[in-house]
């Protein structure tokens, strides 16, 4: 069933008038995980199903199941069909115009994970966590987690996609202990790509860095609350673009009223040396993709340029109503759920600092590595946690720091950052939104940004 | 599909191996209106299996999705050789062997019975009622409802069967005056939809957007901190994760050699109970078959017990606790409900007791898990001085350790919510770091 004549199925069963597509996808995937040496949960899963929707006067229906049969199909077309019949009817009007991409793309990746054997899988995060470990570290938790994913989507325009994705990944963390208690580093290496990314001495270099980091940590004291001004290393720059900016460009926040972007194309929403790009055609990067969820040709987005605001990231529905072309931004998680509009690889672009970003600043923190964080796009309210900091005193980098965090609203940072660093690298993650989790990376440069809230005690 | 099936699944196998298996097949339907208008439905359904297996010492996992009984014999066969050839060597050794009650949640019948025509029709009456309210910009609500079938048995002949539904709805409000935004969000659950107040919802998360209008960084001080609900639900359920019997043997939670210590203020009366009236998350036997049970967590100040799955109970030496619920890895530990006493102070009542502190209404964030700092970001909240809101706050900080709040709670109020099977009233706590401008 997992084949183009099921799109034609389904398509031949939406009744005259409505707009209907389908999403079919088969998935697999390999988890290890390894605490201190040793092998603590193995485990594979596999997934297959379909979602499907359809769409009259402004209305969606939307159905999913695991089981993959004609009258399944049928049932769920009678039960996104219940929800499209309401009689509360939408005074919102829009056309659905997919592009007719029709294409039948072949597995990209040079080592495809599914014939890579267990043992080698196991070597691999087995060898990045004994590199993780040293005399200071109390543990270390390693992981490798793969998962192919094969998707057919149509719609009843007669558009047909068959495409892979493959997604192997490889995190460590290493704990040390202090007086505090216990500190931690974790780091990642991924990609939309094949068992190639992976190599020779790589998965030691991941265990390296982390221990290496984590080090540093022993000792390292809360810093005070208040405010500073602040460098943030790649990683948390690529959080600030993605959390705080990236999510308030996505057109569904936006006619939602939930965006403080909403009404903002064109206009000035930062310093003119701030130019923000979404690119999903990087090859092999965790957000890269060849067409999304809608069937749209993926395509790299400028989201601001020198400080003005050229684009949202659209899906086909978003951009029929906001009248801008589409540009590929519909993702979702697995055939259980809708697409909606989402990042692929966000970054802020490489300025000219180089070490000089520190220079001038007497009393500051230098952010490094993301922990978590959440933002509310509506409001532009964000908080973020870096693994660790730094201390900057008298335009030097000084003492580690730990649990640093910081707080702000996306606007008013993207108009304090003062200095752009010339260095560039981006971060593997998943991106969650309304419970669905998708592949995303994030980065930049280094970025200076002047009097920000840091949390402390 | 029942156990009793899957019961003689796991004896046709003949493998020589532990099983344990857990089917779930959830019926799911949400509804969703944005700015007023009705943008959608959607109905899901999803039987999936979860397979584990231990060969000789040796645990597997497989998870898939299943349609027949053949479908789960495949998994098995994949699970005992995943055993076989790589399997964890750090794993538990057998499976439950503890009988149970099994007893379905008594009125998850009532979901059947839900019309999607009536919940959109309250969706948009609770909508319309507070789109008249000046600032509004945007009412934008979710509702959704499922129903669950929970089969699971393994090779020691223990079986469970169990029926369950759970409805939630969330809106959030988007109130504006001139460039400035602001959201407030709420969000309820009950067995069916039919148990949660739409309008009580909506106008809440309004009261909040327009309640944040204006809002401006707090001094950086050293004050009190009167949690609401919801803030004060999300930091007992990190506190409670604390507890962790995984985490304690790893030595990653900051509770680790706290059993049996003070870890909070005597006003703290913390229970799991394992069945509430009208609690969709109310179960007699967690997701590797043990039963659960009604306990004191904290009581007197004092930390009574860590929370175990079989993995954890046997490393430790202590007996499994019914709190083993799967989780993306497998085997994790979580709960049935936990509930905080509620006290009898009126949320005006607490505010007048404060002489300088931030009333936090909402915050996202989570401590640091092995030494229990925290540094969350008032999300929403205001300033509050001489006993009176003076104005809503922003780019402000609270800064404690998760000990020292526990310890620092002065009274307990009687403002309640239950989410995520967290029930939590608001509560002030003293001597807490607030850092903004």
């Amino acid at each position: 069933m997992l084949n183009e004549d099921t799109v034609k199925f389904f398509a031949s069963n939406v009744k005259s008038g409505f707009y209907g597509d389908i999403r079919l996808n088969e998935s697999e995937g390999t988890r290890f995980v390894i605490e201190n040496g040793k092998v603590r949960r193995v485990s594979q899963t596999s997934d297959s199903g379909f979602g499907l929707r359809i769409m009259k006067d402004g209305v969606w229906g939307f159905a999913s199941s695991n089981k993959l049969s004609k009258k399944s199909i049928k049932n769920a077309l009678a039960s996104a069909c219940s929800y499209v019949n309401s009689r509360t009817k939408s005074r919102i009007r829009f056309e659905i115009s997919p592009e007719m991409n029709t294409a039948n793309v072949k597995v990209p990746w040079q080592k495809d994970v599914r014939d890579i054997e267990l043992s080698e899988k196991l070597a691999l995060v087995k060898a990045a966590d004994r590199a993780a470990r040293g005399k200071e570290t109390v543990s270390t938790l390693s992981a490798y987690s793969d998962m192919v994913i094969h998707w057919i989507q149509g719609s009843t325009l007669g558009n047909i996609l068959s495409f892979y994705e493959s997604y192997p990944s490889l995190g460590v963390s290493s704990f040390v202990k202090d007086s505090a208690g216990i500190q931690s580093v974790r780091k990642t290496l991924g990609g939309n790509c094949g068992f190639e990314i992976f190599k020779r001495g790589s998965a030691e270099k991941l265990g390296e860095t982390v221990l290496e980091e984590a080090k540093n940590l022993v000792g390292a004291k809360v810093v005070n609350g208040g405010k500073y001004d602040v460098v943030l290393d790649p990683s948390m720059t690529g959080v600030y673009t993605h959390e705080a900016f990236g999510h308030a460009t996505e057109a569904d926040g936006i006619l939602a009223g939930a965006s403080v972007l909403e009404g903002k194309l064109g206009k000035v929403v930062g310093k003119d040396t701030v130019t923000i790009i979404d690119d999903p055609t990087m090859p092999g990067e965790r957000g890269s993709f060849k067409f999304d969820q809608e069937g749209t040709k993926a395509k790299r987005r400028v989201l601001v340029e020198n400080g003005v605001l050229k684009n949202y990231l659209n899906t086909l529905e978003t951009s029929n109503r906001l009248r801008l072309g589409p540009n590929g931004a519909a993702r979702s998680m697995d055939y259980s759920c809708r697409p909606i509009a989402r990042m692929s690889n966000t970054f802020i672009k490489p300025g000219d600092f180089k070490d000089d970003i520190y220079e001038d600043i007497n009393e500051g923190i230098a952010f490094y590595g993301f922990q978590y964080g959440y933002v509310d796009p509506a409001s532009g309210k964000f908080m973020f946690k870096s693994q660790y900091g730094r201390m900057i005193r008298n335009g030097k980098l000084a003492e580690f720091i730990r649990d640093a965090a910081l707080t702000g609203s996306t606007l008013e940072i993207l108009n304090r950052i003062d200095a752009i660093g010339k260095d560039f690298s981006l971060d593997g993650g998943t991106c969650g939104k309304e419970g669905q989790w998708v592949p995303v990376t994030s980065g930049g440069p280094s970025i200076r940004v002047r009097q920000v809230v840091v949390g402390g005690q | 599909m029942d156990s009793e099936s899957i019961l003689r699944v796991i004896r046709g196998t003949k493998l020589d191996a532990g099983l344990d298996i857990r089917i779930t097949e959830d019926h799911s339907s949400s509804l969703s209106i944005e700015r007023g208008e009705f943008m959608g439905g959607q109905a899901d359904i999803e039987k999936e299996a979860t397979i584990r297996c231990i060969y000789k010492d040796k645990s597997s996992l497989v998870h898939l999705s299943i349609n027949s009984i053949e479908d789960l014999n495949l998994g098995v066969a994949r699970a005992y050789k995943l055993a076989k050839t790589i399997g964890s060597e750090d794993g538990q050794s057998t499976f439950s062997v503890q009988k149970h009650i099994n007893k379905p949640n008594p009125l998850s019948k009532r979901i059947d019975k839900v019309k999607n025509s009536d919940i959109l029709s309250r969706m948009l009456s609770a909508q319309k009622e507070v789109s008249k309210l000046g600032h509004i910009h945007s009412v934008n609500i979710f509702s959704g409802h499922s129903h669950t079938n929970l089969y699971a048995a393994n090779s020691n002949g223990i079986n469970g069967d169990w029926e369950g539904s759970s409805a939630f709805l969330r809106a959030e409000v988007i109130a504006k005056d001139g460039t400035e935004q602001t959201t407030g969000s709420k969000g309820a659950e009950s067995l069916d939809p039919y148990g949660i107040d739409f309008d009580d919802v909506v106008i809440k998360a309004s009261n909040t957007a327009r309640g944040m209008l204006g809002a401006k960084s707090a001094p950086t001080f050293k004050g009190d901190l009167l949690l609401s609900p919801e803030a004060a639900n999300l930091i007992f359920g990190k506190f409670v994760s604390a507890m962790n019997g995984e985490d304690i043997l790893k030595k990653r939670s900051f509770l680790t050699g706290r059993k049996g210590h003070a870890v909070a203020s005597k006003l703290i009366k913390l229970r799991e109970e394992n069945w509430l009236k009208r609690s969709p998350r109310n179960r007699q036997f967690d997701d590797e078959l043990i039963p659960t049970s009604s306990k004191d967590l904290v009581s007197d100040g004092l930390l009574r017990t860590y929370l175990h799955n079989i993995y954890s109970a046997e490393k430790t030496g202590e007996r499994p606790t019914g709190n083993g619920f799967f989780g993306l890895d497998g085997s994790s530990i979580d709960t049935t409900n936990v509930v905080l006493k509620a006290g009898n102070v009126k949320t005006e009542d607490l505010i007048s007791r404060i002489k300088r502190g931030i009333y936090m209404l909402e915050t996202g964030d989570s401590p640091n898990m092995a030494t229990g700092d925290l540094s969350a970001m008032v999300m929403n909240g205001y300033y509050i001085k001489d006993g009176e809101i003076k104005y809503p706050v922003k780019e402000t900080m609270v800064g404690v350790n998760m000990i020292d709040l526990m310890k620092n709670v002065s009274v307990l109020g009687s403002e309640y919510i239950g989410l995520d099977g967290v029930f939590t009233p608001a509560l002030l706590v003293n001597n807490v770091q607030i850092s903004g401008k």
